[in-house]
């Protein structure tokens, strides 16, 4: 991928460049500059420009000058750059008031031959790579030492000089290079539009693309003939960097000793693609992995490189197979014990003591959770443990999972084991989420920890960096919580979490928590498909406070978007947005409504209305049902004061002279808002949201 | 018949002698590899030129298997190659070396697989290359870009190859201790028994207590000599900084540091590595 890219940028510089001096190319009849061949491979970047015209665009170009009024010195210096002898020569225009001077430069059509090998080197000066180095004396960096540049226009083969500095330069050549395989020969290039060819004659696919279909339809060829078939995910990045690798692929099979089958799936994968570059296949029709593996040479592939394919992968499985064995060799809790030498992270202690705290944290949340504490508690203390094993030690990321192959290796419960290996899940936004209760616990138990701990050593991201990965667990977290049903305050599950670490901390770290949360879910909910964006957006504007319990949060948004949807529902939103926005003017707490002091008939009515919903599942109890049906009803409750609420504002001021009778009728509203605000923010809907104001 | 591990050796060793580097002998300290010797850590600075070649046994204690393991040792041949400046034809200069070696690079898979190289102890990095013949990674390429914490210019040309593999390889061998060293003793009858007393002392016998305390007066030392005021010796500085580095990996393998004070101890290392390559610029009239 690495060399795809680079070349593409190195053309798209090109291009520029070309297209700066009036060079066409590309063929396009109005003039555009069209496309531009990429080819890569492990030794070359070059790319193909066809139909380049062979005498540039003659074409004028405006350059401003300084104010007339400059210093003598900056319009000498104006008039030397341009080869001016006297501001005569210029032209004066106005800009911004100002007077200044202007030169017209006129460019006539030139040869284009004289102009690309220049270009070239600009472009080649302009690359950036991620990571480059100098060589030898030189000053110029590239992504490893540059030997050759050939340019060839045509059937002409353009001359030039690169300067390396130092004292070094390179001149263009006048020559690629065949494959190594057959000595690295000068080749040359006659004309450019053969170049392909050519270098396929001397063994070089430069098509990067070419290269890899070719080099997987002899994968599939190969499969195929051994009734084998690819591994699933196998991956398409793991083809191009093998593809990357080789000028020329060549495909072949080697076999895998019998002795090593019974390793881990994981491990056999992870050593052969991981480490080796090898592609790993399956049995056809069959989950079992095959004893085979592919790989793709750089030369045509004779007995002796498949034997010493064969030999280093069994050297490294021989490696996989002792730390295995080693590890077999002590039961799983006694790693847990080795884990007081192993450092969490700084100011947070050992990784020993986040198993005991999330022993802890995972019993509170057994209860929730509806699991057996003791089952809890085991699995917890073995949750960790594989990351003193060697095995881990040598396959960083098959945490979690060598973890769980031990537990069940080792005839410990198949739940337990599955929890362990399990718990790192979800790696990625389309993997399955965990949904056993016991996994969940584990899963959330461990990101909760994370999260309080980082927040308690004030590691909190910032709006770029987030190196422990915080976004994730939080809203690994809200997921976990929501897809599984479960409810539960934010605040009451980091405080638990927060309390396990035995130290004092700042209660404000629990907002700052659930703020983080919140936002962080809020995000993902508004760039997903299943709720428009300003449901989500009237639904979190309620505050952090009133959404501490995210499933609840998710009901309201769900309530509210049926509700919206079906029918003519918009008189609602209409007339609680105009209410929220009387009071956004308005401060002060809301007090009481005291009926003597309600005059106008539909003020009086709209009281009525009021007590009717309040009476009918308004209660500042919390009834317990946040379920999406009763926040449906909740709503349809309130409907009911749509009629009221117009007639309300078509007949009363609120803004009376009396201070008795405003302040009476903004208590009114008051309270109608905060009912609203169970559910959401409904001044934050779009306007487009009310249909006809009064119906 | 293929090649001995010592004939191995002496071809590599004739080899680059023809291409103008000086045959030297292994550095007589434990180090972890063949680029902590002075010849490749303190030549690499400055303008000079220079072109080295040499065995070096390198010790790493932590990959002991007490002589039970086909594939790894807690003491292996580095054969180590350095150019300053780095040539223009390095990679074939190295292809070649193969070839003296008796692997024929056209009828072998030989690839160069992109690969950075870092020492944290020596403030080092580079850019280069992993070569992979038939699959298996026979040596390391490296542009060295900055050593103990210095730009170099020139640019030196590293290439490291890990003896015992390539004889492996050569030999068409599976277990090390098979490997034919010389034609009447096997790499077993040199080695086995070492490997597994090290093995012994690097994970049970080495006494941390002594050893942590031999690493603070090392360290000390080394200052002190960098500090001398008026006379500069690097080079008696820089063995004991090697020294130090390697308590540190027998600390290591005594599983006696934590992970935290693992990267303390790197730091003070490279500190002393640091020292060492200012005082040693200094003296030959760059710093």
């Amino acid at each position: 991928m690495q060399q795809q890219d680079a070349v593409h940028r190195l053309g798209e510089n090109l291009k520029s460049t070309l297209t700066a001096l009036g060079i066409g190319f590309g063929g396009d009849s109005d003039g555009r500059a069209g496309r531009v061949i990429e080819f890569s491979t492990p030794r070359r970047l070059s790319l193909l420009f066809e139909k380049v015209c062979l005498m540039s665009q003659p074409f004028s170009k405006e350059i401003k000058g300084p104010r007339i009024s400059a210093a003598v010195a900056a319009i000498n210096g104006f008039l030397q750059k341009h080869e001016l002898t006297s501001v005569e020569q210029c032209e004066v225009r106005d800009v911004k008031g100002h007077a200044c001077y202007f030169v017209r430069l006129e460019q006539p059509s030139r040869k284009s031959a004289d102009l690309i090998a220049n270009a070239v080197i600009q472009a080649i000066r302009a690359q950036s790579w991620s990571k480059s180095m100098r060589f030898a004396h030189q000053d110029f960096t590239w992504v490893r030492p540059l030997r050759n540049i050939l340019v060839v226009l045509g059937d002409e083969c353009l001359r030039g000089e690169l300067d390396l500095g130092g004292g070094e330069s390179l001149p263009f050549g006048e020559h690629s290079f065949s494959h190594r395989a057959s000595g690295n020969k000068a080749v040359i290039i006659k004309n450019a539009c053969d170049y392909e060819e050519i270098l396929r004659h001397n063994g070089v696919i430069v098509s990067a693309q070419q290269r890899q279909d070719k080099m997987l339809t002899a994968l599939k060829k190969k499969f195929n003939s051994h009734a084998l078939s690819f591994i699933p995910d196998a991956k398409a990045a793991l083809l191009q960097e093998i593809n990357g690798l080789v000028e020329y692929p060549h495909v072949a099979m080697g076999k895998i000793p019998q002795r090593f089958m019974s390793l881990p799936r994981t491990v056999l994968i992870s050593v052969m693609w991981r480490q080796q570059k090898y592609i790993p296949c399956f049995e056809k029709n069959s989950e079992n992995l095959a004893k085979h593996f592919a790989f793709v040479a750089n030369v045509p592939v004779v007995q002796q490189i498949i034997s010493g394919n064969e030999r280093v992968l069994q050297a490294r499985l021989q490696d996989a197979e002792f730390l295995f064995g080693e590890d077999m060799r002590t039961p799983l809790g006694e790693y847990t014990e080795k884990l007081k030498h192993m450092h969490y992270f700084e100011g947070l202690g050992s990784m020993h003591a986040k198993v005991l705290r999330l022993q802890n944290l995972a019993t509170k949340l057994a209860g929730l959770l509806k699991l057996d504490v003791a089952l809890v508690r085991d699995t917890a203390y073995l949750l960790k443990a594989d990351l003193m094993t060697e095995m881990v030690g040598e396959f960083p990321d098959l945490q979690g999972i060598i973890g769980g192959e031990y537990a069940r290796r080792q005839g410990i419960d198949a739940d337990i084991a599955s929890a362990i290996e399990t718990h790192y899940q979800p790696q990625n936004p389309t993997a399955p989420l965990l949904r056993k209760r016991l996994n969940v616990c584990m899963a959330l138990a461990d990101r909760l920890d994370h999260l309080v701990g980082f927040w308690l050593i004030g590691k909190q991201p910032t709006s770029s960096k987030d190196p422990f990965a915080l976004r994730r667990a939080a809203l690994e977290s809200m997921h976990l919580l929501v897809e599984n049903n479960i409810s539960v305050s934010l605040s009451q599950l980091f405080t638990w979490s927060a309390d396990e670490y035995s130290r004092d901390y700042d209660k404000d770290i629990i907002l700052s928590l659930r703020q983080f949360c919140h936002q962080r879910y809020k995000l993902l909910l508004s760039q997903g498909i299943k709720f428009d964006s300003y449901i989500i957006e009237a639904v979190f504007a309620t505050g952090v406070q009133v959404n501490d319990n995210m499933l609840d949060t998710h009901h309201k948004a769900e309530a509210l978007q049926k509700f919206l949807k079906s029918g003519n529902r918009q008189g609602l939103a209409f007339g609680l947005k105009r209410v929220a926005n009387i009071l956004k003017d308005v401060a002060g707490d809301a007090a009481a409504v005291q009926i003597k002091f309600l005059k106008d008939a539909a003020e009086k009515q709209l009281w009525q209305a009021y007590q009717n919903h309040f009476s009918a599942c308004g209660t500042d109890k919390d009834s317990g049902d946040h379920s999406v049906q009763a926040y449906q009803v909740h709503l349809q409750s309130l409907e009911k004061l749509t009629p009221h609420i117009d007639k309300f504002f078509d007949e009363v001021l609120v803004h009376a002279k009396s201070e008795e009778l405003r302040q009476n009728r903004v208590n009114l509203l008051k309270a109608i808002h905060q009912q609203a605000r169970k559910i959401a923010d409904f001044s934050r809907l779009p306007d487009f949201v009310q249909a006809s104001p009064k119906t | 018949m293929p090649l001995t591990l010592q004939d191995i050796i002496l071809t590599l060793h004739r080899y680059w002698g023809e291409q103008g580097c000086v045959i030297l002998q292994p550095y007589d300290m434990q180090v972890g590899a063949g680029t902590f010797h002075w010849a490749t850590a303190l030549r690499s600075l400055g303008k000079g030129d220079w072109k080295a070649a040499y065995v070096q046994a390198c010790r790493r204690p932590k990959d002991g298997r007490y002589g039970d393991n086909p594939n790894r040792l807690q003491h292996y041949y580095q054969y180590q190659v350095i150019l300053k400046p780095s040539p223009r034809q390095s990679q074939e200069l190295y292809l070649g070396s193969l070839a003296a070696i008796g692997i024929d690079t056209a009828k072998h898979d030989i690839r160069f697989v992109e690969d950075d190289w870092e020492s944290p102890t020596l403030a080092a990095w580079g850019l280069g290359w992993e070569v992979w013949c038939d699959g298996m990674e026979v040596s390391q390429f490296t542009y060295f870009q900055q050593v103990c914490g210095f730009d170099c210019r020139p640019v030196s040309c590293e290439l490291t190859y890990g003896l015992e593999r390539l004889g492996m390889y050569v030999q068409g061998v599976e277990n090390v201790y098979d490997l034919r060293f010389s034609d009447d003793y096997s790499y077993g009858d040199v080695f086995r028994l070492a490997e597994s007393q090290h093995s012994y002392y690097n994970f049970v016998y080495a006494d941390s207590a002594i050893l942590l305390g031999r690493f603070d007066e090392i360290e000390g030392e080394c200052f002190a000599l960098l500090e001398l005021g008026d006379l500069d010796l690097p080079l008696p500085a820089y063995d004991l900084c090697l020294q130090a580095n390697h308590v540190f990996n027998l600390l290591d393998s005594r599983k006696a540091i934590g992970v935290v004070e693992r990267q303390a101890y790197i730091g003070r290392v490279r500190n002393m590595a640091r020292g060492c390559a200012e005082a040693y610029l200094r003296v030959v009239g760059e710093g």
